[in-house]
């Protein structure tokens, strides 16, 4: 089910999956028509829950496996059946995959070598390779002496050494710790900055996505659900899946009552009326689920600020850093989470407070039914 | 603050507590007396137990091998004196304990015995020595070393006391020179055997080309398998694995005659040979070197596969993708990263394999032709016919020598590789 935004692009894409399928993989991952395309130069990233076919899909662009049906194309031309080691892809891989027997600067020289560089100017380029990576002080220690944060630098310093027209990259911070991540995740944006490769990324951390893509495309049971960028797929999700993968959201059901572009009524199961914006439903009597983010939710919102307004009564609070998140009950059971900036936390309300919450209609959207 | 927030304040002090005591905890790790004193304590019985059954005999053999107990029992005040004195024509109290010595033995003639290892060194010597305990000097006579000297002025060469020290000496290089065919001469040269005396240098030449077929044909049996065992599935690797390890656990016996029933003239092969038309005579396959090397083969199979099949088990997939991602084909990727990955436990497994084929006695004792020796049938023949510790121990010393060279090639070699685990384990303690 491609979502509507999959063909959004009417550009020269280097890259494109074209209906691929991939029956049963020992891992029980597989694609069930996969289309995507993929631009010179960008940053795109697979993001998706394990087993969403996302390996499956980077191990088919790497060279590693073959679709069962479908075609994958590189500037036009089928790739789907030429070997590996002459697609000049470059892999990273979760698991580092460093060559325990070679040092790191073996390791980063190494595919120089397979390409026929002579030892000398192979030498020199994976220094500065290394350089670029700040790992100088380390180029003669083998893999098991290096620090994972080190390996996963020797690993992307040797799929960048030899130019690759494309780099990717398969959960490579998925194994880092969460200090270590983030700084790797920096120096991964820079590094593409810097050398302008097409990167085709694939995590299942939506924070990692949202800081590191142009791109995103959401994956699940085998095909693209939507892409877009971090931005439109966070604010404006096409279906509920890709709400809830996006980040924390409040998600109701519903039934529709009227339907009025570009908003409608929904009668929640529990009672409630609310105004919001129809996406994807077929017209009233459909039922529905509504996404509102827990950062839209306003509280004591005032006439001009939300059509949407009801009584609820505040049964908690986490106090989260940067900022509080507050449980909320409606009158009718139905439970609500809303994120509050610091700032406004201290003005007025507390635990077991009676309040009044609200939000606007295109914050809301009414999105796919639940299945 | 409201009431709400309080969990998350009592969370706090929790934390703190854990904290104090982890950082208790890992002090009183750093400390390390008591617990080093306990670990020790808990690994006395293992170590006494290595000291009394390991190194105590190791020790004993070598010192059996390079000891010279011929003389050593004989003539003790003689050789006392002898080791007091280190001029190098010695003095007076020499001359006269060696005479006293000589008479002690005169009346049941066992200085003749005693004489034996000169002769052997030296027959002038031996001749020298017989002919001064057949015509002592008469008591009250001045100077003993005097009438030595009188008697033969050989008696005052230094060269004389040189082979007769060496003959005397506490250790002797004798039965490990001899191991190898060769004959120290009295000017301390080492000259080879003639050839037709030969004999021990020879078997052991046979022994190590019988280890290297031996290694040579469990590796290239060995690595296929192992690497068709790590890409096969869970449950039937399990199952050859235990079969390997049921073969380790086979007595030799039992599969020294399985073979030799195999390889027998009424055996297996000539049956099939026979069966087939092939052949007419049952052919005369055993007893012989190939025999031996097919049953040793067979034998120490598990040992070359179980390292190379740990080895090969820290490949991963993700390295080999890796290698063909970078640009290597196939083919090359194989030369480039899995051999090379694999290679420490190829080592591992030959060094095993060749150092267990050199010591090996059952299966060649019972299958070997006429003349086919090994270092370890030699070894018995010594220690168990001939009674000659000496041999027995300098051969054995020769084993060990052999194996402990190859294992120090291994390890300068492949420690750079491993040792990984204990660097990371002190690292982790650094951070503490």
């Amino acid at each position: 089910m491609g979502g509507p935004e999959s063909q959004d692009d009417g550009g020269d894409s280097l890259l494109r999956f074209v209906d691929v399928h991939k029956d049963f993989r020992e891992d029980g991952s597989a694609l069930r028509g996969m289309n995507l395309d993929i631009h010179a130069g960008e940053f795109l990233t697979l993001l998706g829950p394990s087993g969403g076919g996302k390996s499956t899909a980077l191990m088919m662009l790497a060279g590693f496996d073959t679709p069962t049906s479908g075609d994958i194309l590189y500037k036009g031309q089928s790739i789907a059946n030429i070997p590996a080691h002459r697609r000049n892809f470059g892999v990273v891989f979760q698991t580092r995959a460093l060559f325990p027997h070679l040092t790191a600067l073996q390791n980063v020289a190494y595919p120089l070598r397979m390409r026929g560089v002579s030892r000398p100017e192979a030498t020199k380029r994976a220094r500065e390779a290394l350089a670029r990576v700040h790992l100088s002080p380390l180029v003669g220690k083998r893999p098991a002496k290096l620090a994972a944060g080190e390996q996963q630098r020797v690993a992307l310093a040797r799929v960048m050494v030899f130019e690759p027209d494309v780099i990717v990259m398969d959960e490579p911070l998925a194994a880092l710790d969460m200090d270590l991540a983030i700084r790797m995740e920096e120096e991964i944006r820079q590094l593409h900055e810097g050398l302008g490769n097409t990167v085709v990324y694939a995590t299942q951390d939506h924070s990692e996505a949202i800081a590191l893509s142009h791109r995103i495309a959401i994956m699940s049971a085998g095909a693209v659900q939507q892409t877009g960028t971090p931005a439109a797929l966070y604010e404006e999700p096409q279906n509920a899946y890709t709400a809830r993968f996006m980040g924390e959201t409040n998600m109701l059901q519903g039934t529709v009552t009227s339907y009025d572009e570009p908003l409608c009524q929904v009668t929640l199961d529990t009672g409630e009326e609310v105004t919001a914006t129809a996406i994807s439903i077929s017209g009233a009597g459909a039922r529905t689920r509504l996404s509102v983010r827990p950062e839209r939710l306003i509280i004591n919102p005032d006439e001009t600020q939300a059509p949407n307004r009801y009584k609820a009564r505040v049964v908690g609070m986490d106090f989260r850093g940067d900022h509080t998140l507050l449980h909320l009950r409606l009158a009718s059971g139905t439970h609500l989470e809303a994120k509050i900036p610091n700032g406004r936390v201290e003005d007025g309300f507390g635990s077991d407070d009676e309040i009044e919450v609200g939000w606007q209609a295109r914050h809301c959207r009414a999105l796919d039914p639940p299945s | 603050m409201t009431a709400e927030t309080i969990p998350a304040e009592q969370a706090k002090p929790d934390v703190g507590m854990l904290r104090r005591r982890l950082s208790k905890l890992a002090h009183s790790l750093n400390r390390p007396s008591r617990l080093t004193l306990l670990s020790y304590a808990l690994c006395a019985p293992l170590l006494l137990l290595l000291g009394l059954c390991f190194l105590l005999p190791l020790l004993h053999v070598l010192h059996t091998g390079l000891a010279n107990p011929v003389i050593g029992g004989a003539w003790p005040e003689f050789i006392q004196t002898l080791r007091d004195d280190h001029d190098d024509v010695p003095g007076e109290p020499v001359f006269r304990a060696l005479a006293l010595e000589m008479q002690r033995q005169q009346e049941d003639k066992a200085y003749k015995l005693t004489l034996k290892p000169f002769s052997q060194q030296d027959p002038e010597l031996w001749r020298l020595l017989q002919h001064a305990a057949e015509n002592l000097p008469p008591k009250g006579f001045g100077s003993t070393k005097a009438w030595f000297i009188g008697s033969d002025p050989a008696w005052a060469e230094p060269d004389t006391w040189k082979v007769i020290r060496r003959v005397a000496a506490p250790y002797t290089t004798y039965n490990l020179f001899n191991a190898l065919d060769v004959t120290l001469t009295p000017d301390g040269n080492l000259r080879l055997k003639p050839t037709e005396r030969r004999g021990y240098s020879l078997v052991i030449r046979d022994t190590l080309i019988l280890g290297f077929w031996v290694t040579l044909f469990a590796l290239l049996l060995g690595y296929p398998l192992a690497y068709r065992l790590v890409t096969m599935r869970k449950v039937p690797a399990r199952i050859i694995l235990s079969g390997l390890l049921a073969l380790l656990w086979t007595s030799v016996l039992v599969k020294t005659y399985a073979w030799m029933a195999i390889f027998d003239r009424n055996g297996v092969i000539n049956g099939m040979l026979l069966g087939s038309g092939l052949i007419e005579e049952p052919l005369a396959l055993r007893p012989s070197w190939a025999v031996v090397t097919v049953a040793m083969t067979y034998a120490l199979l598990p040992f070359m596969i179980l390292p190379i099949y740990q080895s090969m088990r820290k490949v991963s997939l993700d390295q080999l993708r890796a290698a063909v991602s970078l640009g290597a084909s196939p083919t090359r990727a194989v030369f480039t990263v899995y051999l090379p990955t694999t290679t420490p436990g190829i080592a591992a497994g030959c060094l095993l394999v060749f150092v267990l084929s050199i010591g090996y006695y059952t299966l060649p004792a019972l299958a070997a032709g006429a003349g086919q020796t090994t270092i370890s049938m030699l070894l018995v023949e010594f220690a168990v016919t001939i009674a000659n510790n000496g041999m027995a121990a300098s051969m054995a010393s020769f084993v060990l020598l052999i194996a402990a060279g190859f294992y120090f090639a291994y390890m300068r070699t492949f420690a750079p590789l491993r040792g990984t685990i204990t660097r990371r384990v002190s690292r982790r303690r650094n951070i503490q």
